[in-house]
């Protein structure tokens, strides 16, 4: 049976290098590790970033299709994003201009998928840095 | 008999329009034309032709800025240095009335422009007017030439210029004003596509592909014509230099790393796997032309500035070889150099 959980809106802090890394992967650690998990990235906020936090949505991107999930990047900064190119690594993750499109492009996938509109449940990862929630 | 007075602004070509422009804009970076692009500076270059072409004697006026990086945005020069950088312009034009010269080309370097001494000396002579100030389509020059007999012995050289209505020359050759780092890079493009006399300070290995001394570059790095890699500088194995990209003097590219359409200046080290691609990268700052965005990256390990091997860069030691009154032998030295290889 085909079941996902609600997808989850993540804000990604302002500095995103290896001292903010490693607090911020101990609380996406629960997230990254449950079934299917479907996470967007708001990256609006990002000011720098270097190449552990590059490391980082790596990680979190191969854990996340691992367990037949995704990760997707929203409202990447203009330094965001030339970073992103600068390292390579732009082509690799799904980015779109707002979360909400971000969200959307996962339910459309499902909807096509299943054939009927995805089921938004509580999540449990409430106390983990999750700004929104869409549903 | 025509001298020369060079004055090495720090705002670019804007010059005497430049001086009502706020503060905040006025100072907030070097002159480009200092920096080193294709192993030489503009100002160098202008100062070659002007020697070429027998002016002599060549004031220089101006330290440039004291660091020759272009996206280094900490140095922040006086609010008076404008004024005072015309008030030495003003002293050197008493020392070379007193040589009795019939003409003096006053060329505030900021922008890089192609002309020829002789032909604006000529229509000068013939047209006996006081000012000559060259153009081109977009506008003014901040190159003139002034009759020294005429002009009072009170007055500024700046505010003579500015009170006597000039004659328009039209400079018939490229210029290019050097206003921002996208002119550098036009100005890379330009003359690695042999559309200006600027010529790279190298040798050209395979057409297209120059070269300057003791560059090295592995043998599985891919070179896609036209391409410069600067004196001292290092192309580490699988990288792709393309698009009329430049890697300056004692530069490092790692491995793997792309270079497209972007200039490396000198001193910079560009770290392993990375896509260069519409960009100037300055030490730890890269600016990306096609964003309009500086950033400065504070990981090593991506960009970072390369300590000088014991060599100063040619635009700042140039300036400091003519202010101790050695120019011929300063700007031979420094621009004009053999290759090994």
């Amino acid at each position: 049976m085909l079941t996902s959980g609600p997808v989850i809106v993540i804000q990604v802090p302002e500095q995103l290098h290896a001292a903010e890394v490693c607090n911020f992967m101990q609380e996406l650690g629960p997230l990254l590790e449950s079934n299917r998990p479907r996470i967007v990235f708001d990256c609006s906020q990002i000011r720098s970033l270097d190449s552990a936090g590059v490391e980082m949505l790596l990680h979190c991107l191969e854990e996340a299709l691992k367990r037949d999930g995704d990760l997707k990047l929203a409202a990447l900064s203009p330094q965001a994003d030339v970073i992103l190119e600068l390292m390579r690594v732009a082509r690799v993750f799904e980015a779109f201009p707002t979360s909400e499109e971000a969200v959307r492009s996962f339910t459309t996938v499902l909807a096509d998928a299943v054939g009927h509109p995805a089921a938004w449940h509580p999540t449990v990862f409430g106390e983990l840095g999750v700004v929104k929630q869409a549903g | 008999m025509a001298g020369a007075i060079v004055v090495v602004e720090p705002g670019g070509s804007r010059g005497v329009e430049f001086a009502h422009a706020p503060l905040s804009a006025r100072f907030q970076r070097p002159t480009l034309a200092c920096g080193e692009v294709l192993g030489r500076s503009a100002l160098g270059q202008v100062v070659e032709t002007l020697q070429s072409a027998g002016i002599d004697p060549i004031a220089l006026v101006g330290k440039g800025p004291p660091s020759p990086h272009v996206l280094d945005q900490t140095h922040r020069v006086a609010s008076n240095a404008w004024s005072l950088l015309w008030q030495e312009a003003t002293e050197k034009l008493a020392g070379l009335r007193e040589q009795k010269l019939n003409a003096i080309l006053i060329l505030s370097v900021g922008a890089y422009i192609e002309f020829g001494p002789a032909e604006i000396l000529e229509f000068h002579r013939e047209l006996n007017q006081p000012v000559v100030r060259a153009c081109d389509e977009q506008g003014v020059l901040n190159l003139w030439v002034i009759d020294p007999a005429r002009i009072p012995a009170h007055i500024g050289l700046m505010n003579y210029l500015q009170a006597t209505r000039p004659v328009p020359y039209s400079v018939p050759g490229y210029v290019n004003r050097l206003d921002s780092p996208r002119d550098l890079r036009r100005l890379v493009v330009d003359s690695l596509n042999c559309r200006c006399n600027f010529k790279p300070d190298g040798v050209e290995v395979k057409p297209g592909i120059w070269m300057g001394q003791g560059s090295q570059v592995e043998r599985t790095v891919r070179l896609v014509a036209p391409v410069f890699i600067g004196r001292g500088a290092k192309v580490e194995g699988q990288c792709l230099l393309t698009r009329a990209s430049n890697i300056e003097s004692d530069s490092q590219v790692d491995y793997g790393t792309v270079i497209e359409d972007s200039s490396v200046l000198s001193n910079t080290y560009v770290g392993i796997g990375l896509d260069l691609s519409h960009s100037i990268a300055d030490g730890n700052h890269v600016l990306n032309l096609q964003r309009g965005i500086v950033l400065e990256i504070s990981d090593p390990v991506v960009l970072r500035r390369l300590e000088t091997k014991g060599r100063v860069e040619t635009g700042r030691r140039f300036i400091a070889n003519v202010e101790s009154g050695e120019i011929a032998a300063s700007s031979g030295q420094g621009n004009r150099r053999s290759t090994d290889s």
